[in-house]
Formats: C-alpha cells, structure tokens, sequence
C-alpha cells in the first residue's frame, strides 16, 4: 500500500562516504533551520518566567500550585501547565547555561521540522521539490513562533503524531502505540496537546468517511479507535489529571488572554507575519487550483481545521505550517514533470564542500562563537529589551522598592534574576485579573496615573522607554516625587521619593 | 352550471400552463436572494456615513457640488475638501423629495436586492445551476451584513456586478463587442456616485493581464488578438470615462490620498482587515474556507483569469472590511462554478403553479418589509429598541441616532460643541447652520485632530484639551465615550443640558 519511500531509495552515508547532492539538499535543509534559532536572541516574554519556575521545581521537587512570584496575586492558585517543559529548561541551563539552552533549541527545531520533511518525502518520492517547499513555504511562516519556550518543545511531539497517523493512513499501524507515549509528554509539557487529541479525530473522521464512500474494508478503523482511546486516557497522565482540560478550555476563553496578547489576536495583512501568512493562503489555494490531482480528503480537513485555528489566533500559524506542508508538497509535485531515473547527483567533493561551508556557518552561528563575531541583532544571546544592567542596579539600591511597577516582559526576567523582587504583572496573563491588565496598560499610557499609582501603592517603577514614554514623562514631570536611580537606552528605574 | 365552473377552471389552467412562470427549480435561487433582500430591509442605516451625504446631496441639488469643509469649526471653513460621491449624495437627496426619509433607506433596498439579483445571475451563467446559485448569493449576501447601512457606496454596488457579468461573459465570449459599449457609460455614473469607481478599472486591468496572458500561453478558448484589442479599446474608453466628474484628473489624487489617509486607515473600524471575532468577518473566512475546498474538489477549474481575479480581490478584502462586499459579488459565482457539472443538464424548466404562488409569496414578503409598511408589521420588541424614533420614517434609522439631542441644540444653538463622531453626521442634517468638531468625513481632518478627538473620549487629559480647543458644550455617546461621560459627570464645571438613553448634552459653566 505505501509507495517505497525515496528516503529508503537514497545510500546510505554509512554506507557509502560520497555524499549525493540529495543527501545535500537535505542536510542543508536541516543545518539552515538550526541556524535561525542559533542566531535568534531569546526574547524575554516567555522565556525567564519558565526556567524560574523549572529552578524552583528542580530546588523544590515540588510543582508550585500557587503564584509565588507576584505581590498583587501572591498565593493565588496557578495551573503550571507546562511543568515537565520548565523543569527541562531548567535543567538544560543548569548544566551547560544559555549557550546549552540555545543549541537544544536549534536541535528541538531541526528535530520537528525534520520529521515533517521526511513525511513530505514520504508522500511525494521528491526530495529536491520538499525541501524547496520546506524552507521557501513552511519556514517563513513559522518563524514568528520559534521563541525559547515550552510551546517549541513540543513542535517535534506535534510532527511525530502527524507522522505516525500519516503513516497508518498509508497502510503502517505499527507505530500507533507510541501516540499515548507521546501524550504523556505532551500533557505535561504544553496546553497545545489538545491538538493531538485534533489530529486524531480529524484523521479518524476523514479515513471513515473514504472508506464509507468507497464501501471496501472493514467499516470501523479499530487499531485507530483503540489508540486513539488510550491517547485520550493518557492526557489523565499529569498532576491535576482531569483538570487540565478545565485549564485548557479557560485559557482560551479567557478575555484577558485573547484580547491583551498579541499572539492569541487574529492574523492581519498589516503586519509582516500576517502578510506572509495570508499570502501563504494564496500559493496555497492557487496550489490547489492547478493540481493535477484532487487532495486527499482527510488532507483537506486538517488543512481547513487548522487554517480556521489559525485565523482565530496568530499562535496558531505554526500549527497549520505542519499539516499544510505535506498537503501543499503532494499537490505542488504533481505539477512537476517526473524525476528521471538518475537524476544528478553532484560532485562528491563540492557536495562535501557545501556540506562543509554550512557547518562553518553553524560553528559561526553556536553561541559559544557568534557573541565574539556577530554585531548584537543576532550576536547576543539575549534579545535587546530584557532588563538585565537595570535589574541589576535595582539589587544594588540601600533600600529597594516593596511594590515595584514595570513593563510586563521585565516582569518575567525579574522573576528570573531577583526571585525576592515580587512583580507587579508578567507573562502569565492569565494570573491576573482584566481590571489589572487595564489598569497597567493605562498607566502605562500615563492615563489617570496617581489614582492607578496609590491603587496599587506603588513605590518604584522599572519603565520601558518604548512601551511606556507617557508614565515616564510623568514621573519625569514629578521629579519631587520620583526620584530617577537609573538609566539607560531602554530602560529608566525610579523610586518614590520619602515624603 | 357545473359545466361552467368547469370551463373557468380549464381557462385557468391554460393560462397558468402558457404564462412564463417560475419553474420550482428557480426557488433555490429565489429563496436565498429573498432573505438577502430581507436582511438588507432589516438593517438599520446608521448616522455615520449618511446623513452628512444627504446635506451634501441639498447642497447639490440646490447650489452645485460644493468643494469646501463648510460644517466644521476645528479646520477653516474653506479648507478644500473633495465631495466625490456627490452624484450618489444628489440621488439620495431626490429620494427624500420624492418619499421623505423612508426614501433614501428604499434607494438602499432595492439597490441590494438588484446587485445580490445580478449575483445570482452571474452564478447561475457561471454554473448552470439555481441551487449552486442560490448558494452563491447566500454566501456573498452573509459576509456583507455588516455592509448594508444606507450611504452612496449602495449606488455602486450594481455597476460593479455590471461589470463583473459583462466582462466574464466577453471573456467567456457569450457576448461580443457591443457589450463593451456599455462600460464607459457606466463608467460616468459610478465614478460620481463613489470613490469605488477604482475597482471597475481594476477588473478591466485584470482581465486585461488574464486574457493576454492566456493568448500568450496559447490556452484553449483563450481570445484572439481582435478580442484582446476590443478588450483594450473599452478599458482605454472607460478610463477617459472616468475624467467626466467636477475635479477632471484630480479624483484619482483624491483616491490616492484616501487610501494613504493615516485616520482613515487606522481609526476607521471598516477599513481594519476582517478578523473572525466578528460575524461578518466569520461568515466570510467561512466562505473563503468553502471556496478552497471548492477550488480543490470542485469538477471545474478556473481559467487563469478567475484565479487572478479572486487573487486580488481576496487581498484586498483581508487588507479592510469595507472590501468584503466586492469579494463576495466576485467570487462566490466562482465558487458555484467549481461545484457545478462539467456540462450542466439543460433541461427546460415548466412553469408552475405551487412555485410561482411561492415566488409571490416572497416578493409580497419582502415588499411587506420596505419603508411604508414596515412599521405595521408586527416585529418584536426587541427588535423595535434597535431604531430611533426619526418623524415620518419610523424602524429605520439606527437608535444612536441623536434625533432627541440634536433638536435641543436647533432650539438652543451656540458655543463649541464637541460632539462624538457619527453624532457629527446627524448634526450636519439637522442643524441649520452645524458647527460641530468633527464628522465621518475622516481625510479632512488632520491626524492629531483625530489623536485628540480620542483621547477626549477616553478622558485623557481631557481638561487641557478642553482648554486647548475653547470647547464649551459636548454632545457625548454614553458607550462610545464613557469615560468623558463619567469624567464630565464628576466634574462641577459641567451641567447636563439634555439627555436620553444613548446621548448626553454637557454645557460648561462657571466653576462652581
């Protein structure tokens, strides 16, 4: 039933050493997705709030239950979904620090995206033309969402399960019992493992409607029914165990969630990640035009559900890059006239060449090598914007600031680097309530700012220059009251003068 | 006797067998375009973009188009201002002669019902099909409900599916030249009655590309050079057409800058990207997901042309709501041409009796539902709570109208009025000489303008740009600006001069 795989077709490099221009074209797909988180700074949003949280369960053996960072919500309850993802986090940065954290995060990459081009080849037999669509279709679309956070951990989690459905609708049900392995990671790593759950109800309803059109084999699809139970079972596999469903279905429902985050906004033609994604759209549906074959149905349904999870919220792009991918590579192939029957392999020493030009880039791009190389836009290994000197001199003060008000992101890297320096607000949008967020985005914006400061009585403040220029104006204007202790480019702290 | 009655019932029944009545198979295409055309006598005509047009249609008829601010106080009353819908203005303006304010709003019905009736023309040529048809119209009709308000871009509607219906049926060659000539004509009529006037030479530039390139590439049934030349003749006449308007040249400066305007294009909610957190913008992602899965199943393929087509008109309704409407019209014929057969069975359709009572039927219910009798029927309550109560034209125009705040203002005129922006539209009506701060005719009003019109709203340092402005009364929207309505509520220096349950009158007094 499955058609012999090209990947099978290709020689093997242990077999034999001259590399085929193949085996290039594959290779360099894999090394020039590495590259791109190598030469990504981590941003601060979503990153320092998990490894903290990691820190913690690592010292702790526990998984905090309750807000332990903040003093507007200290002690409240908080679903720490994620656990299993911050603990690695954690644990990654503990043994070889951010360097070791940004290459897992390249191998994370390289790993999921991986999986997908070997699926595409899988489907098509066309190495060359998969990999082209790979990096010029897919890639662009699902940069945007390859920050350093659980969510990526679980981006090779999400490509194995469409692997191993893709496989079974291509006649192979040996690897079904992985899917509630797979779950069992997932569900304690991100709240995306209802996707799996998707994946498989998807998959189910589109293999039962074919086999009830083409009236031939048995009516039920079993092996998939049973696994998929287990899989659905294995989702119990966390620390809250039916609860977590309840975390998911708030989290989405959460206003503050869904009308403050950028990400959770819907897609738009006016910023550039959303103009790539709705011209996506258009070489999408101009692909499915001009195929010479109709798509396969349950390909189409995926490709629909996703693409309506992804209209809803910009977070969800990379979703659809991965169930579109094979979709778009089976129906762009069949445009193509077919490959000959030896097709050009190269010169073994420039396919080596190449090979070895781009691991020269990686060794550039490991960050161990580029801060010494690299201007900071891609030198650094965190990005511009994460309050480090000025945290820093915050620690410094004689007498620090008990109720600290700051720019949401310099939250979650306080959290990180001065855990005894409670936060006002962080990434964990959904830990506070709408009226907090109003009131911080307000005063960020300098609206009805001493009502808002003796609201929250607070004493100090750590400003973003960009995001909150109007509060800093005022506490500017009220130099009496506000007495600057820092300053640099981006970043100015002020304490409340004694009265 | 008997014998009688016999005769009149075989004299009907002949008359009901020779006269062209619908056949059932039509229904599937009437039904959905009945419940557009309801859905459109539904909608209320909001203040925002129609009643400033129907001063300026006064202004037409009575003085020419004016080409100045004239009813602004916050930018000189000669700032030049560019009134390109005058002719959609003027029309509207002798509908309310004619009919009184129940005119305008049954221009906008029948305008509706005519362009959604072209749609399902167009699809069902396309298809061959009244129910691939109907389904097209029903499409298109969902993702436009929040498009149906009363103001001159419903004059464009039904030249642009003129337009779309020659040009396909040219490309398809199903007519010949002489439909062309119909295209500048119509040309002269739309580029007076709205900017939209743009998108008729977008299509004749499309098809010209689409059509030329097919040539190129040899396709089957692609046009020959004579065809190719026509088609560029037309387009080349239609653009001349369009120099036949009061600024010549100039109305494409004017479009230009209307489609670069910073406040239009960020403070303006219908020239945002359609999203899915609203209906409209659901019902059209919905549509737009049924069109690829069409595209991709469908037993026909469309021709290059339609690709470029729907191409560039998908893109532009992702970049602004207002675009939606166009995407509609266009592609959902389209789409019943993917889903119809290769060779659609034509079959002559009998006339008959049960279809052609329900075709009635439909045609009385939606004439039930036009201004005169609209108010007569028996529609719910909360239904009712949608209008405001404006003399003589009763469930049609939106509650937020100001009726009651602006006729305190005509009895008690004076002072500088800030008012919230589409109350500015009701005003220019019904004021005899308005004044007011700003108004829904966005681009002519600077940006910091606009800034601060915002921030007032939201009480931002509202003292001092109260001060600033010298502003003494403000006409305020109790949910669009709630926080000026609660700031000015708690502030001793204003008094509550009127107010009912969507608008509030503040004068300024003396501090107290």
């Amino acid at each position: 039933m499955t058609s012999p795989s090209t990947l099978e077709s290709v020689p093997k490099p242990q077999a034999r050493l001259r590399l085929t221009l193949d085996q290039v074209y594959v290779t360099a797909a894999l090394m020039l997705i590495a590259l791109r988180p190598l030469l990504t700074p981590i941003p601060p949003h979503d990153f320092w709030w998990h490894m903290a949280t990691g820190r913690v369960i690592l010292e702790t053996g526990t998984i905090p239950q309750n807000d332990l960072f903040s003093y507007t919500r200290a002690g409240e309850p908080f679903f720490n979904q994620g656990w299993l993802a911050q603990l690695l986090m954690a644990l990654i940065h503990r043994i070889g620090g951010l360097p070791l954290i940004i290459v897992v995060q390249a191998l994370v990459l390289a790993l999921a995206y991986g999986l997908l081009l070997r699926l595409c080849i899988l489907r098509t037999n066309r190495i060359r033309a998969c990999v082209a669509i790979l990096l010029l279709v897919t890639m662009p679309l699902s940069f945007d969402n390859w920050t350093v956070r659980p969510q990526t951990y679980v981006f090779p989690l999400f490509a194995g399960f469409l692997t191993i459905l893709t496989e079974y609708r291509l006649g192979s049900a040996r690897r079904l019992w992985l899917l509630p392995a797979l779950m069992a990671l997932w569900v304690n790593m991100h709240g995306s493992f209802v996707l799996g759950l998707g994946l498989i109800g998807i998959v189910f309803a589109g293999e039962t409607i074919k086999r009830w059109r083409s009236a031939s084999g048995p009516r039920l699809d079993v092996p998939l029914i049973v696994w998929g139970a287990a899989t659905a079972a294995a989702t119990l596999l966390n620390p809250r165990d039916i609860e977590v469903l309840g975390y998911v279905t708030n989290l989405i429902g959460s206003s503050q969630v869904t009308d403050l985050v950028t990400e959770w906004s819907p897609p738009t033609i006016r910023d550039i990640n959303g103009a790539i994604f709705f011209l996506f759209l258009i070489v999408a549906a101009l692909t499915l035009i001009y195929a010479r074959t109709r798509p396969n149905l349950t390909d189409l349904v995926l490709f629909g559900a996703f693409l309506w999870l992804a209209l809803g919220a910009t977070r969800n792009i990379v979703w659809l890059g991965f169930v579109a991918t094979p979709l778009l590579a089976v129906q762009a192939t069949t445009l193509l006239p077919p490959p000959p029957q030896r097709r050009f392999q190269g010169i073994p020493a420039m396919n080596a060449a190449l090979i070895g030009l781009l691991a020269l880039l990686l060794l550039i791009g490991s960050p161990w090598v580029k801060p010494a190389l690299l201007p900071p836009e891609t030198g650094a290994l965190i990005a511009k914007g994460t309050p480090v000197a000025a945290t820093r001199a915050l620690q410094e003060l004689p007498q620090r600031p008990q109720r600290l008000f700051h720019a949401m992101s310099y939250g979650s890297y306080l959290i990180w680097a001065a855990p005894e320096q409670k936060v006002f607000i962080d990434p964990r949008i959904e830990l506070y309530p709408f009226e907090q967020w109003r009131d911080y985005i307000l005063l960020g914006q300098g609206v009805d700012v001493e009502a808002l400061l003796a609201k929250y009585r607070i004493d100090g403040m750590m400003l973003s220059i960009e995001e909150q220029a109007p509060l800093l104006e005022y506490a500017r204007a009220h130099a009496d009251v506000w007495r600057e202790v820092y300053a640099d480019e981006e970043t100015v702290v002020l304490v409340r003068s004694e009265e | 006797m008997r014998r009688t009655h016999a005769s009149v019932l075989h004299t009907v029944a002949g008359l009901v067998r020779n006269a062209p009545l619908p056949a059932l198979i039509h229904l599937y295409g009437l039904i959905p375009l009945a419940v557009v055309a309801a859905l459109i006598a539904l909608a209320p005509t909001d203040p925002h973009d129609f009643w400033w047009h129907l001063r300026v249609g006064r202004i037409v008829s009575e003085a020419g188009v004016p080409r100045t601010n004239m009813f602004a106080w916050t930018v000189p009353p000669d700032q030049p201002f560019v009134y390109a819908a005058w002719l959609g203005d003027w029309l509207f303006y002798q509908m309310y002669l004619l009919c009184g304010l129940q005119g305008p709003v049954l221009a906008r019905n029948i305008l509706g019902t005519l362009a959604f009736a072209l749609v399902l023309l167009e699809a069902w040529r396309r298809s061959g099909s009244w129910r691939l048809a109907g389904l097209a119209v029903f499409l298109a009709g969902m993702m436009t409900i929040n498009n149906l308000t009363t103001r001159p871009q419903n004059w464009a509607w039904a030249p642009f599916m003129a337009y779309t219906i020659i040009l396909s049926a040219y490309a398809m060659r199903q007519v010949g030249w002489r439909a062309l000539l119909a295209l500048p004509p119509l040309m002269v009529f739309w580029v007076n009655a709205h900017g939209s006037f743009v998108l008729g030479l977008a299509l004749l530039a499309l098809y010209c590309i689409g059509e030329g390139t097919r040539a190129l590439l040899r396709q089957p049934d692609a046009p020959d050079f004579r065809r190719l030349a026509v088609l560029a003749a037309a387009a080349l006449a239609t653009l001349a057409a369009t120099l036949v308007n009061p600024i010549g040249i100039d109305i494409f400066a004017y479009v230009v800058k209307l489609l670069t305007d910073p406040p239009s294009q960020g403070l303006v909610n219908e020239w945002q990207p359609p999203t899915v957190r609203s209906l409209a913008g659901q019902a059209f992602f919905l549509a737009t997901l049924f069109l690829i899965a069409a595209l991709a199943l469908g037993r026909r393929r469309l021709n290059l042309t339609d690709t470029l087509l729907l191409c560039a008109f998908l893109w532009l309704a992702w970049s602004g709501m207002r675009y939606v409407v166009w995407f509609g019209m266009l592609a959902m014929p389209m789409l019943a041409q993917c889903l119809a057969r290769p060779a659609p069975r034509v079959a002559a359709q009998r006339g008959d009796l049960f279809a052609a009572i329900i075709a009635l039927a439909l045609i009385l219910g939606i004439g039930a539902l036009q201004p005169p009798f609209k108010s007569s029927l028996n529609l719910s309550d909360s239904y009712r709570g949608l209008f405001a109560d404006v003399p003589g034209a009763p469930l049609l125009y939106s509650a937020d109208t100001p009726v009651g705040a602006a006729a305190y203002l005509r009895d008690h005129p004076g002072g500088r009025l800030f008012n919230d922006m589409a109350y500015g539209s009701y005003l220019i009506w019904a004021l005899p000489a308005p004044q007011v701060f700003v108004d829904t005719r966005v681009e002519l009003y600077p940006l910091a303008l606009w800034e601060d019109y915002l921030a007032l709203g939201e009480a931002r340092a509202y003292r001092t740009l109260i001060e600033q402005y010298g502003i003494d009364r403000a006409l305020l929207s109790r949910s669009r600006q709630a926080p000026l309505v609660a700031a000015l509520a708690a502030d001793p220096s204003w008094i509550v001069e009127y107010e009912d349950r969507y608008s509030i009158l503040y004068r300024r007094v003396a501090e107290r």
